[in-house]
């Protein structure tokens, strides 16, 4: 480009005028001298015109105003009109020397005398629209703002299609509003800036200020102005992808913090978080900036060493240096050096980041942000805060473990943090929302320690709480007595609070009663006086208090129920029942409802009320909201029915249940008992086939429980010959195991491996009721040898599980119990699974794991089928733990507590078998352990003449009565033992013929053998 | 804020002398180690040496019309402070094509810049190691982890700055996710997360690190290993959820982020947020190969939420 050519094309700015100008001042004077001199010799008037004109121009180049003012109005002064009209240039140069004079003065004769005359007299020149910007930013020197915007807005108009002259008009503008303070105005001239895009410096240093003015324009509490956060947000981004245009993103940076927090304050998280994210960290604003210094210095070198040893290039680039760049760059390492003596913003930028995340129920995001915290900047003021809240979020989530850790480790880098306190809680509160009521225990008692080393302020902001939650705890672990304690301590340490109504009062005066009422004191005892108050009577002074619609009122008066009915005040009982009825029973959203009315039905069936009790009982089942209580009151029910022998009531209810619930997993059981009902109303053949077409539907699939016990009654049924016509003819031979097989071929018909499992059982089922057990134990051999455990129902996997480990597989029968145990947790017979395990585990001789496992059976799962099982197995355990112990008195305390919980077994009436003869001879044999020998063969010798039934159990009896004899020293009595055993007679002394075949094949019988000649006996 | 019209002033003589003297901001250059900043009109690598064709303008008192003269200049790597190349637009626009479901058209437009770029390598100021990230993530998303693996394995190899040499980790770690060696993966990425403060590189990392994570979390989880898969999916989700929280400007990492995120929150158990995940997945990323996983992975949540809910059901 020559240099004509970018004379022409550079706009005619002040600045710029004192490099641009003067050469071309020269051209035209010279060329206006040459053109005089073209017409003749040169005359004085043009010589001294030339003079004037060039000295006025050389004095201008070198800025000496002054100088040049005085030659170029004396330059003017002496043209005529006409040729004045062919100087414009001269009026230019002239507004600019008034202009670099400075002053209000000279600034007003610049504009007045000059630009304005210029524009006066060459309006359709092209230069006007520079000169109108060359008086408008002189207004804006003179601070004359209102003037400026004037000037500005006709340039503005008139560089429509010229953008770089039409952002500088707008940024002019913009600047006077913002000195006028006129945001208001201010706003749509950017908006003409920034809209629809920006691709210059200035443009986006304009959209840094209109985003901050949109930031500001946005109030946190009117949401209609949301609009203009998003506008903000919208233009941040852009700027974003434009930084390189942004002169000071440090000012960016600060605006986009500003913006985000203004959109948090008003819960605007995901905006506010856009607003954060855009923000740059500090090492690389830093970065930044300096690379910007960096580039400026580079550049000014550049520039020098461009202009090599051109002295006219030299000159400019010096001034290109000194005007241009020079100041951005001081004003850039100002920024810098003020922005490195800032504390990093970064941690509590991420802090409020992590705010927006938590508030977004994003609060593993909220985790991420905050674990970056402590990685990037782990010693920032703010790492205590993070720490606490990250710990918060963990225990929120109920991540419990890393909740416990994450405590720990605040507590020991902090332990009197301005969050001790609250953390200790936490860690406590942690486990309670995880229903670890032991662990909540610990951890409270850990809390209150902890708070109690703290400052009075801190400490009475958990203490409460912590004390509260600690007997809570041990209230939700049935550690009731415990429990009572605390809640006693805690309502007179707290009781005369808040007139007796402070924090957790209610609940802890509530769970004191329930702590009575579950420890058996139901009333107060007059012969008791150190005991106080029952259940009852601090039920109904909880009632007194807080009032029937209180937090617990309707569950206190449906426990002032419960504690009738366990005094056997039954009458009392249906009162109270009657009573809650009256007062909540309307509220449909009263939850107790079912509850209340199978309380009611208990008391009616104490009372023998059996049709009272079958009404509440089927109220009970009608409300229920849960499967225990439905099922409890659905079959409640029947059984009161059957009692009162309304079987057609019976069938009722059953075929209703099965109608309207008919997915529910009790559906199965309803339609045995409306097949029993029918069958019982003489409908056998109905109730057969509505037992098939039960069966058809559900024995395939292992989950229904009650399959097994549809297909024992078929079994029985099978057995009962049809009603005949009375007829003289003898009836038929009748099949029962033809009509079984008739009954079971529809299910076998497409029949997966769990229905053959299942036709197989019922078959077996048919060998136990036809007294032929052997059959029943083939089935189940069958069973165990054709399926695999995942395809067996809960009761086979049990059946399977007790055979296998019988014959000694102890692995397999694992397999079995732990697919129980785990496939089916919420099957009924789910205890039969942990027996079983523990079975498995005593065969392996880990009497303290196999110890669990029952003791978990029994307490936890009320071994609904197993208890027996469970009950001998736990003694089993005490007694081989005796064993171990090395510890005399331990080891004979184990041996009495297993001792009585055999007596507890052969005490059942219902146990009565093979189990009664087990629980007698360990009796015994727990006897001889401790070296009574005569109890023992006293023992023995009972057992050996009640328990006939069980060879095993008598053979064993024999043994040791015969040890006892010999250990009291009666050999005599001892060998006569061991002969009746190995050679058993009746009261005739004849050989009795049939103990001897129940003995014969038993290995007791060599054992007695070989005693017998070591006590000198003869075989 | 300084006064506007010195700041008009600055302006224009900026632009004024740019115009005059330099070539435009878009044009290549090198900026060497002294300061110096050198517009050359073509550019190449041989081995450690970059090559410039630069053009000498005559000197001002020379004749008019004087053309410039052009030679070629080697400049040793460790002279250079960088080279500084207009950004391909393809390194914009292919995150927001991969995060589309188009990852074919993002390698379509990254093809010819990883070809003109891989003369320069990772040369300071080359869009390579830019663009190799996208490339690799494209091919992810495609499934194409074979060739993903490739790549991933020849960036490691043609690195020579000691600088990009430790990205290089990050891609052996990736290559070593996409065989199945998870184990082996996570000291790497480990590795190479300390050594970066690239954005998109520490992206690839938490992502590909999240799958081994998850991974290695299945395995023990089918070993019976519950605590310890919890703890991996939950280092696993941590690491997924640096792309929302840490790095949402990596837009393209977002669909494999959030599927991952699904999966671990399935997990632990977290069914909630895993079907959350699986519903922005699927709104927000709806072409991605990702989403269209999702009905597996719910079918998987809804089943084991189920099977919790209702225990008598055997596991799947």
């Amino acid at each position: 480009m020559t240099r004509r050519g970018h004379i022409s094309t550079i706009s005619f700015a002040i600045a710029f005028a004192a490099l641009a100008l003067p050469p071309t001042i020269y051209s035209q004077a010279a060329s206006g001298v040459q053109g005089a001199s073209g017409v003749g010799l040169p005359d004085s008037r043009a010589v001294k015109l030339a003079q004037l004109y060039n000295g006025g121009m050389q004095f201008f180049e070198g800025q000496k105003y002054q100088e040049a003012i005085t030659r170029l109005e004396d330059f003017l002064g002496q043209l005529t009109p006409d040729e004045i009209s062919k100087r414009p240039l001269v009026y230019l140069v002239l507004g600019e020397c008034y202009y670099g004079l400075g002053g209000d003065v000279n600034f007003t004769k610049a504009i007045t005398a000059y630009w304005m005359e210029f524009i006066r007299r060459w309006p359709a020149d092209p230069k006007v629209v520079e000169v109108k910007g060359a008086i408008a930013q002189t207004y804006m020197k003179m601070k004359k703002w209102e003037k400026s915007i004037e000037w500005w807005a006709q340039v503005e108009q008139m560089s429509k299609d010229v953008l770089p002259m039409r952002e500088h008009a707008l940024s002019g503008q913009a600047y006077c509003y913002r000195q006028l303070k006129l945001a208001d105005e201010e706003v749509p001239v950017l908006e003409r800036l920034v809209y629809p895009d920006f691709n210059s410096q200035e443009s986006a240093e304009g959209a840094v200020r209109l985003m901050a003015l949109y930031a500001l324009e946005h109030d946190p509490a009117d949401a209609k102005t949301m609009e203009f956060a998003d506008k903000a947000i919208g233009l941040l981004k852009k700027l974003q992808m434009k930084i390189h245009l942004v002169e000071n993103f440090i000012a960016l940076n600060g605006i986009a913090i500003k913006l985000g927090d203004q959109l948090l304050d008003v819960n605007a998280y995901p905006k506010a978080l856009e607003a954060y994210w855009a923000v740059r960290n500090r090492e690389v604003v830093l970065q930044m900036q300096k690379s910007r210094v960096k580039g400026m210095e580079a550049a000014m070198d550049q520039n020098i060493k461009g202009a090599g040893k051109d002295p006219v290039a030299y000159n400019k680039a010096l001034r290109m240096n000194e005007d241009a760049i020079k100041p951005r760059l001081e004003e850039a390492k100002k920024i810098l050096a003020s922005f490195e003596k800032l504390p990093d913003f970064m941690p509590s930028l991420y802090f409020r980041m992590a705010r927006c995340h938590t508030d977004m129920n994003k609060k593993w995001e909220a985790i991420v942000v905050f674990n970056q915290i402590l990685e990037d900047y782990p010693k920032s003021s703010v790492r205590e805060l993070v720490i606490f809240s990250r710990l918060a979020l963990y225990s929120d989530l109920g991540i419990a473990e890393r909740s416990y850790t994450l405590c720990d480790e605040y507590l020991k880098e902090y332990p009197n943090g301005p969050h001790a306190g609250q953390v200790a809680y936490t860690k406590g509160l942690t486990a309670m929302k995880k229903k670890e009521w032991v662990v909540g225990e610990k951890y409270f008692e850990e809390a209150l320690r902890i708070l109690a080393t703290l400052p009075e302020d801190q400490k009475k902001l958990y203490w409460t709480e912590a004390r509260y939650q600690l007997a809570n705890a041990r209230f939700l672990q049935n550690k009731f007595d415990v429990a009572k304690k605390d809640f006693t301590e805690f309502t007179g340490e707290f009781g005369a609070i808040a007139g007796g109504k402070g924090a957790f009062m209610e609940d802890a005066e509530y769970q004191l009663a329930l702590c009575h009422l579950f420890t058996g004191h139901y009333a107060k005892d007059p012969d008791k006086a150190a005991e106080g108050y029952g259940a009852i009577e601090r039920l109904q002074a909880y009632l007194a208090k807080w009032g029937e619609k209180s937090g617990y009122g309707s569950d206190a008066k449906y426990r002032l129920g419960v504690c009738r009915f366990a005094a056997y005040e039954n009458d009392l009982c249906v009162k109270e029942c009657e009573e809650w009825l009256a007062a909540y029973g309307a509220d449909p959203k009263e939850l107790l409802q079912p509850e209340v009315y199978s309380l009611l039905g208990d008391a009616h069936a104490a009372l023998k009320h059996p049709a009272e009790a079958a009404t509440a009982y089927i109220e009970s089942y009608k409300r229920a909201t849960t499967d225990e209580v439905l099922t409890y009151a659905l079959f409640e029910a029947g059984k009161q029915l059957q009692k009162a022998g309304d079987w057609e009531g019976i069938e009722k209810l059953y075929t209703e249940f099965v109608k309207t619930r008919a997915e529910h997993p009790a559906a199965v059981t309803a339609i045995y008992w409306v097949g029993k009902a029918k069958a019982k109303l003489g409908k056998l053949e109905e109730a057969k086939e509505l037992v098939i077409e039960t069966l058809k539907k559900y024995i395939a699939d292992p989950k229904r429980e009650s399959v097994e016990m549809m297909l024992s009654q078929l079994a029985e049924w099978a057995r009962r010959r049809p009603v005949m016509k009375v007829s003289d003819a003898p009836a038929p031979k009748w099949d029962a195991d033809a009509e079984l097989e008739r009954m079971l071929k529809p299910l076998a018909e497409n029949a997966n491996i769990t229905a053959e499992a299942r036709l197989i059982y019922a078959r077996g089922e048919m060998g136990r009721i036809s007294r032929a057990p052997e059959k029943r134990v083939a089935a189940i051999a069958e069973i165990a040898e054709k399926t695999k455990p995942e395809d067996l129902s809960p009761h086979l996997l049990m059946e399977v599980g007790d055979y296998v480990l019988a014959k000694g597989e102890v692995d397999r029968a694992e397999t079995l119990f732990r697919t129980l145990k785990e496939n089916f947790p919420k099957s009924e017979r789910l205890d039969a699974g942990w027996v079983g395990l523990g079975d498995v585990q005593f065969a392996r001789k880990d009497y303290k794991k196999a110890m669990e496992l029952y003791t978990f059976a029994i307490d936890r799962l009320g071994a609904p089928w197993k208890l027996k099982e469970a009950l001998i197995g736990q003694a089993k355990c005490d007694v081989e733990a005796a064993a171990d112990e090395k510890d005399k008195a331990a080891a004979t305390t184990r041996l009495e507590k297993a001792k009585k919980t055999f007596e507890e077994v052969a005490s059942v009436r219902e146990w009565r078998g093979e189990s009664t003869a087990l629980a007698l001879y360990h009796i015994a044999e727990i006897q001889a352990r401790m070296g009574k020998y005569p109890e023992a063969t006293q023992a023995f010798e009972r057992l050996a003449a009640s328990q006939g039934k069980y060879p095993l159990w008598v053979a064993r009896a024999y043994l040791g009565a015969a040890e006892g004899y010999y250990r009291q020293g009666k050999n005599e009595e001892a060998k006569k033992k061991l002969t009746d055993l190995i050679s058993p007679r009746d009261a005739d002394g004849n050989v009795d013929e049939k103990k001897m075949e129940k003995f014969k094949d038993l290995p007791e019988l060599e054992k007695a053998r070989k005693r017998l000649l070591e006590l000198g006996g003869t075989v | 804020m300084k006064p506007l019209y010195a700041l008009l002033f600055s302006l224009l003589a900026t632009l004024a002398f740019a115009a005059d003297q330099q070539p435009g901001p878009n044009d290549p250059r090198i900026e060497l180690a002294d300061g110096r900043v050198l517009y050359p009109k073509q550019m190449r690598r041989e081995k450690d040496t970059i090559i410039a064709t630069l053009e000498t303008p005559p000197p001002s008192t020379a004749p008019v019309g004087t053309p410039a003269q052009r030679a070629d200049v080697g400049f040793a790597l460790k002279d250079i402070f960088r080279l500084v190349f207009p950004k391909p637009d393809a390194i914009n626009t292919a995150p927001a094509l991969i995060a589309s479901g188009k990852a074919e058209a993002a390698l379509a437009q990254l093809d010819p810049i990883l070809k003109y770029y891989t003369g320069f390598r990772d040369a300071p100021g080359s869009w390579w190691v830019d663009a190799v990230p996208l490339q690799i993530q494209a091919l992810l998303a495609l499934k194409r982890d074979k060739e993903a693996v490739d790549i991933a394995e020849s960036f490691a190899r043609l690195a020579s700055d000691e600088e990009i040499k430790k990205l290089s980790l990050a891609f052996t770690a990736v290559a070593r996710t996409r065989k199945g060696e998870h184990e082996a993966a996570l000291p790497l990425y480990d590795e190479a997360a300390k050594a970066t403060k690239r954005i998109d590189i520490l992206g690839l990392i938490a992502v590909n690190r999240g799958d081994s994570l998850v991974a290695i979390g299945d395995a023990l989880k089918a070993k019976g290993e519950l605590n310890k898969s919890a703890v991996r999916y939950e280092q696993a989700l941590l690491s997924y959820l640096r792309i929302p929280a840490l790095y949402p400007g990596q837009r393209m990492y977002l669909p494999q982020a959030t599927y991952g995120a699904a999966r671990a929150y399935l997990g632990i158990e977290d069914f909630d947020r895993a079907l959350v995940s699986i519903k922005e997945l699927r709104e927000n990323f709806a072409a991605t190969s990702e989403a269209k996983a999702t009905d597996e992975l719910e079918v998987r949540v809804k089943k084991r939420r189920e099977q919790l809910a209702d225990p008598n059901k055997p596991a799947s």
